[in-house]
C-alpha cells in the first residue's frame, strides 16, 4: 500500500512551505516489523509504503501503538525491518551494518524523543554539543554552533542548566537543538510534544517548523497533535501497521 | 505490607542475596575475631603454660633459719623447728603441692644446715655445712665412690674434696667453733654438680668453694649424708627449700585458671602457717607469674584482634550502607509511586524494617556456622591445634554475631529514614555541611587517637586495651574520608578540561564522574577496603619484625648457653655443637657509683667485641654493632704460659729474706681457647726454700695468664712496733709449659689507699728446660702480714685501670652519663673505674634495662688487675647460623638450657599467644578483598544499569557502541580504579605512621628496639593489582551488558524512568 502526499493546503499545512527537491529523502517500501513470536507476535508495521520528498515536513499520525514509533525508529536506524526496505538519502538503512547506522544517526538523521533524551548529567550547551563531539568538531566550532542554537531555541540563557533544572519545554527545545546541531538531513521527531501542555506544544512546533524551513531540512514527525498535523506540509495515518491514507 | 515485602522480595532477590551475603560475611569476620579472642586465648593460655620451661610453672617455698639457733633472742619455736623441721616440712609439702589438685606434682626438697668449723690446719680457718639432696643422682654426678647411705658417711663435691685434701676413705668433722670436736664425717664419694639441676639454694651455688664466705674465711661444701640423716646430725638447718613442679601436659584451661587462684593466695597461706616457725619464710610463684604473663600476653594479643574485628566490621558496615544506598535508589521510583498514593513514610520505613529483620534472621545461622570454620581453619593455621567448641559454648558466639547482624540489619533501614527524595544530580547543600562535619569530626578524633596512640604505654592488663583497639580504625576510616576529599577536585578539574576536548567519550567519562553522587559511598568502600588490606599485610610484616628484632634485641645474639660451674673449656664443646662464632660473657647486676643495686639495677653485659657483627643481635640505634663498641676491646696482646695436658704440675719454692714463716695460698688464672678465664685454687705452700709440688687439674689448651699468691704469716708478730718489710720471692716452676713469643708478665695494681701488706716489685717468666719458670719478687710489710694477708699477683697483660664501656641511654638519662664521663662499677667487691665511651638505645639482652655493655676481656683485665681473680664468665653467646638440633645437643651435653635466638623469635612472632594477631590480620585481608570486590560488583550492577539508558540515548545520537563502551569503562575505572589506588597509598600511610605504634611488645610495652615500617611491597601492590583486576573482572562484563542491553525500548520507556 502506498500513500499518497495529501494537499498541503487540504492538510492544513501552510502555505509557502519549503520547495521540494526532485528525489525522495525517505524512500520507504514494503515494510514489515513484527516485536515477538507466536501468538504474542505483535505486527507492528504490515507493509508500510511511503516516500518523504527533501525539504517536506511530514506529519505521520495515528493512535498509540499504531507503529509510528517503529516506522521512525527504522527510518533513523534505531531497528531493523523484518522485510521491506528503507532508503534514507538512497541509502538503504536496513543493510548498513551497527557502526554504519550510527554514523547515519550522526551525519544525516537526528532524532527529538518525546521524552526529550537529554543526559541528565550535562548541562544544556553540552547536550546541545553532543552531535559536535562525535564528529569530533574543532572545539571553537562546536561552541559558537551551540550558542547559535540555544539562542535560536531562545535557551542561551540557560545554557549552563542541567535538564532537571528545566522545563518540559525548555528540556525539548534543547532536545531540538541538539538534533540540529549535527545539520543533518533528516529530523525525525517522536511526539515532540507528547509531553508538553498546549501552549509549550504549540510553540516547540511552531520552533520544528521554523527550523525545517531555515535548515532546508525533511522532517518526519509522529504526532496525534492536530496543531502539528497543521503545521506540517502534509500528513500520513497509520493504522494497525498499515498506512491508510491521508490524516 | 508483607506481600508486598515478599513479591518484592522475590524480584529483587539477587541484590538481597548479595546484601545477605556481606551480612553474613561482616558477622562471621566479627564473630571469628570475638573467637580469636575469647576461645583462642583460652587455648592460647594452655599451650603456652603447657610447653612453658618447668622452672616457670614451679611454686616453691624456702624456709630460713638462724646461723644460730642458741642464740636466747631466738623464738623458742624457730629454734625447735631449726632442730627438727619434719612437722614444718610436712605442712608446706601439703599446702604448695595442694593448688594443683589432681595434676601430677612432682615435689623436691633441698635441706641444708649452718656453717661449721672443719678441723684445724694450723693455717686458716674452712667452713663446711652439711645437706640433704632428695633426688641425689639428679643433682650431682658421682666421680668417685658412692652416695652415702648410713650415719656419718658423706659425699662432697670434686672440688671441695681437691682443695680440703679429702678424698674417698678419708675422714673430717664439723664442729660448732672453731677448734671445737664435731662428729666425724666419713668421706664415701665425691660428685660434681649437674649444670643443669637447681644449684640455686646451695649457698655456694654449687660451686663446692667459697674463698672469702665469711671474712677471709673460705667455705666448703655441701657434705652430703645419707637420706634422713640430716634430722639426726645434731647441726641446725640453715635453709630447707620446697619445689613443687606441677606436670601441666594435660591440664584444662580451667585447671590452670584454678590453680593460678590457689598460688595466688599461696603466700599468704603459708605466711598464716609457717612464719611463726621460720627466721625468714620466701614463697616464689613462678607459675603465677608466667601465668599472669601469659594473661598479660593475650590482652595484648587481644587488643589487636580486636582492632582487626572492628577494622572488618567498619568494612561490613560500609559495604551494607552501600548496599542498601544501592537498593533504596533502585527502589526510589517505586518509593515515589507508592508515596504519590499515600503510603506514609514510616510506612515505608517499617516495610524496609521488616525486610531487614528477615535478612537479620536469615543471617545468624551461616554467620555463627561461618565464624566457627573460619576460626577453625585460623586456629589450626597459627598452630593452636585442634579446637572443637569453644570451653564457654557457642551461646556468646551466637549473642555477637545476632547483635552485629541486627546493626548491618539497622543500617539497611537507614536510608529510608532520611527525608526527601533526591532529586538532581548536585549535591545539596545540607548533605554537604553534614558530610563535611562528620568528616572533620572523625578526622579529629582521629587525630586524637593517633597522639593517644603515640604517647601511649599501652595498658599492661588482661583486657584489650581501648585505644590499641580503636585508633587504628578510627585512623582508617578518617583516612579514607580523608582521601575521598581531593577526589571531586580531581574530578573537577577533569571536567574542566572536557569542556575544551573535541571528543565525546573521555569528557563523557570525566563528567560522569565528576557529577554523578552515587560513587561517594563506594569509592568510600574501596578507599578504606584497600586500605585496610595493604594496612593489614603491612602492619603483620612491621609487627613480625618488631617481635623478630625484640626477641633478637632480648637474647642479644644467636644463641645463648649459661656458663655452667666450671666454664673454662666450654666453648670448644659449644663451637663444634654450633659452627658459630663463640664468646664468653659476663652478664650480671654490678652497682654503678652511688646507685642502689635493686632487683633491677645496672646490668653489666661484657662480651667480646672484636667481631661486634657476627656476635651480636638486635638493631643498634645507628650504623652497626662494631662500630657502636668501637674501641672497647683491649689493644695490647696476652702472653702468659701455654700448659699442656690437663694437669699444670708445678713446683714452688718460696724463700722470705728474714725467715719470717710465711704460707703462699697460690691460685692460678688460666684462660681458654675462647678467652674465658678463671683463678683455679693451687694450694697452700710453706715459704721455707724447699721446693714444693702442686698439682692442678685444668681443661686441656689452656694458658695461664696469672699467678696469686695470697701470703700468711705462721705465728706470733712478736714486736708489733717493730715496723719493717722483708722481701719474698716465689719460684713457680710449671713442667712441660711453654713460653709463647709476646706478650709481657706485669704486676696487677696495688690499691694505693689501702696499707698494703705485701707487693709485687717485679715478675719474670723464662723458659727453662722442662718448662717455664716463673719468678715473683716482692716484700710483705712486718707485722702487717701477722694481721692481714697480703696478695701478690702477676699478669701476662699489662694492665688496664679502666674499662670503656658504652651505656644504655636509659642509663645515661638516669645518672646524667655524658661521654667520656667516668664512672666507679663494683663487679661484687671489686671496684672498676669505667669510661663512657657511646652511648646506645639498649644494651643486647638488656633491652629495656639500665646496663653497660663492655669487653669482656677488657673487663676481665681490669678485675684481674685489681687482684680479683673471680670468674666472669656468666654465659655463653654463639654468634652465626645454628644448626638444627644443636640446642638439644648443648643440652645432652649438660650445657643447657640454650636459648635460642630463633626459637624466641618464633614463639614472640608466632607463639600461641601472639599467632591470633596474624591470623586476623589475615582474615581482615581476605575479608576487606571480599566486601571490595563485592561492593564493587554492588555499585557497578546497579550503577551500569542505570547508565544503560544513557547508552541508549547516546546510540540514539549516533554514538558507536564502542565509543559509548570506553567511555562506560573509563567512567567505572575511575569510580574503581583511582579510589583502590588512593587506598593502597592510605594503607601504606597508615603503615608507615600507626603500624609501627601497634607492634607492641608481648607485655603491651613499647619495642626495644622501636619498631620500624616494614613495607612487603610485593605483596601490598599484588594486592591492589588482584583487586584492580577482580574489579576489571566484575565490572567490564557488566558494562559491555549495559551496552549491549541498551536498545531503543529504553528510550520510549524514557519517561518512566
Amino acid at each position: 500500500m502506498s500513500a499518497e502526499p495529501v494537499d498541503a493546503a487540504a492538510a492544513g499545512a501552510r502555505p509557502g512551505s519549503a520547495a521540494r527537491e526532485p528525489g525522495a529523502a525517505v524512500q520507504v517500501r514494503g515494510v514489515h516489523r513484527t516485536f515477538g513470536r507466536g501468538r504474542s507476535a505483535v505486527h507492528a508495521l504490515r507493509g508500510v509504503d511511503l516516500d518523504v520528498s527533501p525539504g517536506e515536513l511530514v506529519a505521520l499520525v495515528g493512535r498509540s501503538g499504531s507503529g509510528k514509533t517503529t516506522l521512525l525508529n527504522l527510518v533513523g536506524g534505531l531497528d531493523r525491518p523484518d522485510q521491506g526496505t528503507v532508503l534514507v538519502d538512497g541509502v538503504d538503512v536496513a543493510a548498513l551494518g551497527d557502526d554504519e547506522q550510527a554514523e547515519l544517526r550522526r551525519d544525516r538523521v537526528a532524532f527529538v524523543f518525546q521524552t526529550f533524551g537529554l543526559m541528565p548529567v550535562l548541562t544544556a550547551a553540552e547536550n546541545v554539543g553532543i552531535p559536535l563531539r562525535l564528529r569530533v568538531a574543532p572545539v571553537a566550532e562546536r561552541e559558537r554552533r551551540v550558542e547559535l542554537l540555544l539562542d535560536l531555541v531562545g535557551l542561551a540563557p540557560h545554557a549552563l542548566q542541567r535538564p532537571d533544572e528545566l522545563s518540559g519545554g525548555q528540556q525539548q527545545r534543547v532536545a531540538i537543538a541538539r538534533a540540529l546541531a549535527g545539520s543533518p538531513r533528516l529530523l525525525v521527531a517522536d511526539e515532540p510534544t507528547g509531553q508538553l501542555d498546549t501552549e509549550t506544544g504549540l510553540s516547540v512546533m511552531a520552533l520544528i517548523r521554523g527550523v525545517v524551513e531555515a535548515e532546508g531540512m525533511t522532517a518526519l514527525v509522529a504526532t496525534h497533535d492536530p496543531l502539528m498535523i497543521a503545521l506540517a506540509d502534509r500528513a500520513v495515518r497509520l493504522v494497525d501497521g498499515r498506512l491508510v491514507g491521508d490524516a | 505490607m508483607r506481600e508486598l515485602v515478599w513479591e518484592r522480595g522475590r524480584a529483587q532477590l539477587g541484590v538481597l542475596a548479595a546484601v545477605l551475603a556481606v551480612m553474613i560475611a561482616g558477622s562471621a569476620l566479627v564473630g571469628a575475631c570475638v573467637l580469636l579472642t575469647t576461645a583462642s586465648p583460652q587455648r592460647a593460655l594452655q599451650l603456652a603454660m603447657v610447653h612453658a620451661p618447668d622452672p616457670d610453672v614451679q611454686v616453691s617455698v624456702a624456709l630460713g633459719f638462724p646461723e644460730d639457733p642458741n642464740d636466747s633472742s631466738i623464738d623458742a619455736r624457730i629454734a625447735a623447728t631449726a632442730r627438727d623441721a619434719s612437722a614444718a616440712v610436712a605442712q608446706a609439702s601439703s599446702m604448695l603441692t595442694k593448688p594443683f589438685g589432681a595434676l601430677p606434682t612432682t615435689l623436691t626438697t633441698w635441706t641444708s644446715t649452718v656453717m661449721e668449723y672443719l678441723p684445724d690446719t694450723g693455717d686458716a680457718l674452712r667452713l663446711g655445712y652439711l645437706a640433704e639432696l632428695d633426688d641425689r643422682d639428679a643433682r650431682g654426678t658421682l666421680t668417685a665412690g658412692r652416695w652415702p647411705t648410713a650415719p656419718g658417711e658423706v659425699a662432697l663435691p670434686a672440688s671441695s674434696a681437691q682443695a680440703l685434701r679429702l678424698p674417698v676413705g678419708s675422714t673430717t668433722s664439723l664442729a660448732a667453733t672453731g677448734g671445737g670436736q664435731g662428729a666425724e664425717l666419713h668421706v664415701v664419694g665425691t660428685f660434681v654438680p649437674r649444670p643443669a639441676a637447681a644449684w640455686d639454694e646451695d649457698p655456694l651455688d654449687g660451686t663446692g668453694i667459697g674463698p672469702n664466705y665469711r671474712g677471709y674465711i673460705s667455705a666448703y661444701g655441701p657434705f652430703v649424708v645419707a637420706p634422713g640423716q640430716l634430722a639426726v646430725s645434731g647441726v641446725p638447718l640453715r635453709r630447707v627449700t620446697l619445689r613443687a613442679q606441677p606436670d601441666l601436659t594435660h591440664a584444662s584451661a580451667a585447671e590452670l585458671t584454678r590453680a593460678g587462684a590457689a598460688v595466688n593466695a599461696l603466700s599468704g597461706d603459708l605466711s598464716s602457717a609457717l612464719g611463726g616457725l621460720t627466721q625468714n619464710l620466701v614463697v616464689d610463684r613462678p607459675y603465677q607469674r608466667t601465668l599472669d604473663d601469659a594473661r598479660l600476653q593475650r590482652g595484648v594479643t587481644g587488643s589487636g584482634v580486636l582492632a582487626v574485628a572492628l577494622m572488618g566490621g567498619a568494612l561490613a558496615a560500609t559495604t551494607v550502607v552501600l548496599a542498601a544506598r544501592l537498593v533504596a535508589a533502585r527502589r526510589a521510583p517505586e518509593a515515589a509511586l507508592l508515596t504519590a498514593r499515600g503510603t506514609s513514610r514510616s510506612r515505608l520505613v517499617a516495610q524496609a524494617a521488616v525486610e531487614a529483620g528477615a535478612l537479620v534472621l536469615l543471617c545468624v545461622v551461616p554467620a555463627t556456622l561461618l565464624a566457627l570454620l573460619l576460626y577453625r581453619l585460623l586456629a589450626d593455621a597459627v598452630g593452636l591445634g585442634p579446637t572443637g567448641v569453644p570451653e564457654d559454648g557457642i551461646v556468646p558466639l551466637v549473642a555477637v554475631v545476632a547483635l552485629v547482624s541486627l546493626v548491618l540489619g539497622c543500617l539497611l533501614v537507614l536510608p529510608w529514614l532520611r527525608s526527601g527524595s533526591p532529586r538532581g544530580t548536585r549535591e545539596d547543600r545540607v548533605g554537604v555541611v553534614a558530610r563535611s562535619g562528620a568528616d572533620l569530626l572523625l578526622i579529629a578524633l582521629a587525630v586524637l587517637a593517633y597522639f593517644q596512640l603515640r604517647d601511649h604505654g599501652i595498658s599492661a592488663g588482661a583486657t584489650a586495651d581501648p585505644v590499641l583497639v580503636v585508633a587504628p580504625v578510627l585512623c582508617l576510616l578518617a583516612g579514607a574520608a580523608l582521601t575521598l576529599r581531593p577526589l571531586p577536585l580531581l574530578a573537577r578539574r577533569a571536567d574542566a578540561r572536557a569542556a575544551s576536548s573535541r571528543s565525546l567519550a573521555l569528557p563523557l567519562a570525566a563528567w560522569g564522574v565528576a557529577r554523578r553522587r552515587q560513587g561517594a559511598a563506594a569509592a568510600f568502600l574501596m578507599v578504606l577496603a584497600t586500605a585496610c588490606a595493604t594496612f593489614g599485610v603491612g602492619f603483620a610484616a612491621t609487627w613480625s619484625q618488631s617481635q623478630r628484632d625484640q626477641a633478637a634485641a632480648t637474647v642479644g645474639t644467636d644463641l645463648s648457653v649459661p656458663a655452667r660451674l666450671d666454664a673454662l673449656g666450654a666453648g670448644a664443646a659449644i663451637r663444634t655443637a654450633t659452627g658459630g662464632r663463640v664468646s664468653p660473657v659476663t652478664s650480671r647486676v654490678v652497682t654503678l657509683g652511688s646507685r642502689v643495686q635493686r632487683g633491677d639495677g645496672v646490668r653489666l653485659v661484657a662480651v667480646d667485641t672484636r667481631d661486634a657483627d657476627a656476635l651480636l643481635r638486635g638493631r643498634p640505634s645507628s650504623g652497626t654493632w662494631s662500630d657502636t663498641t668501637a674501641g672497647l676491646a683491649p689493644t695490647g696482646p696476652v702472653g702468659g704460659v701455654q700448659l699442656t695436658g690437663t694437669s699444670a704440675d708445678l713446683v714452688v719454692t718460696g724463700r722470705v729474706e728474714d725467715r719470717v714463716p710465711m704460707n703462699a695460698d697460690l691460685s692460678l688464672v688460666v684462660q681458654d681457647a675462647d678467652g674465658a678465664r678463671a683463678g683455679l685454687p693451687a694450694g697452700t705452700v710453706p715459704l721455707d726454700g724447699a721446693p714444693h709440688p702442686l698439682a692442678v687439674a685444668v681443661p686441656a689448651g689452656v694458658r695461664l695468664v696469672g699467678v696469686n699468691a695470697r701470703l700468711t704469716a705462721v705465728g706470733d708478730a712478736g714486736d708489733p712496733d717493730q715496723q719493717s718489710s722483708t722481701d719474698v720471692t716465689i719460684d713457680v716452676m710449671v713442667h712441660g709449659a711453654t713460653l709463647p713469643a709476646g706478650g709481657t708478665w706485669s704486676v696487677a695494681l696495688t690499691p694505693s689507699d689501702d696499707y698494703v701488706v705485701a707487693s709485687l716489685d717485679r715478675i719474670t717468666a723464662a723458659e727453662v728446660p722442662g718448662g717455664v719458670r716463673l719468678t715473683l719478687d716482692g716484700s710483705a710489710s712486718l707485722p702487717g702480714i701477722y694481721w692481714s694477708d697480703g696478695v701478690l699477683t702477676a699478669l701476662a697483660f699489662t694492665p688496664v685501670e679502666q674499662v670503656p664501656v658504652v651505656v644504655s641511654r636509659r642509663l645515661a638519662d638516669d645518672l646524667g652519663l655524658k661521654v667520656g664521663q667516668g664512672v666507679q662499677l663494683k663487679l661484687d667487691l671489686t671496684p672498676v673505674i669505667a669510661r663512657v665511651r657511646a652511648i646506645t638505645d639498649y644494651v643486647p639482652s638488656q633491652p629495656r634495662a639500665a646496663a653497660l655493655l663492655a669487653d669482656v676481656d677488657t673487663l676481665s683485665r681490669a678485675a684481674l688487675t685489681q687482684g680479683s681473680l673471680t670468674t666472669l664468665t656468666d654465659a655463653w653467646w654463639v654468634g652465626g647460623t645454628i644448626p638444627a638440633g644443636a640446642a638439644e645437643t648443648l643440652e645432652a651435653q649438660g650445657l643447657g638450657p640454650a636459648t635460642e635466638r630463633s626459637a624466641v623469635a618464633q614463639e614472640s612472632a608466632d607463639g600461641p599467644l601472639r599467632a591470633g594477631l596474624r591470623a586476623a590480620a589475615a582474615l581482615l585481608v581476605v575479608a576487606a578483598i571480599a566486601l571490595a570486590l563485592v561492593g564493587t560488583a554492588l555499585h557497578s550492577t546497579t550503577a551500569l544499569e542505570a547508565r544503560e539508558l544513557d547508552v541508549a540515548r547516546l546510540h540514539g545520537l549516533g554514538a558507536p557502541r564502542r565509543s559509548v563502551l570506553a567511555s562506560v569503562l573509563t567512567e567505572q575505572a575511575v569510580f574503581t580504579g583511582v579510589p583502590l589506588l588512593a587506598g593502597g597509598l592510605l594503607g601504606a600511610l597508615a603503615c608507615w605512621a600507626i603500624g609501627p605504634l601497634l607492634a607492641v611488645s608481648a607485655q603491651g610495652l613499647a619495642p626495644v628496639p622501636p619498631a620500624v615500617v616494614r613495607w612487603p611491597m610485593t605483596l601490598q601492590a599484588g594486592i591492589v593489582v588482584a583487586l584492580l583486576l577482580g574489579c576489571a573482572a566484575l565490572v567490564v562484563p557488566l558494562a559491555a551488558r549495559a551496552v549491549r542491553r541498551a536498545t531503543i525500548a529504553q528510550l520510549r520507556m524514557d519517561a518512566a524512568s
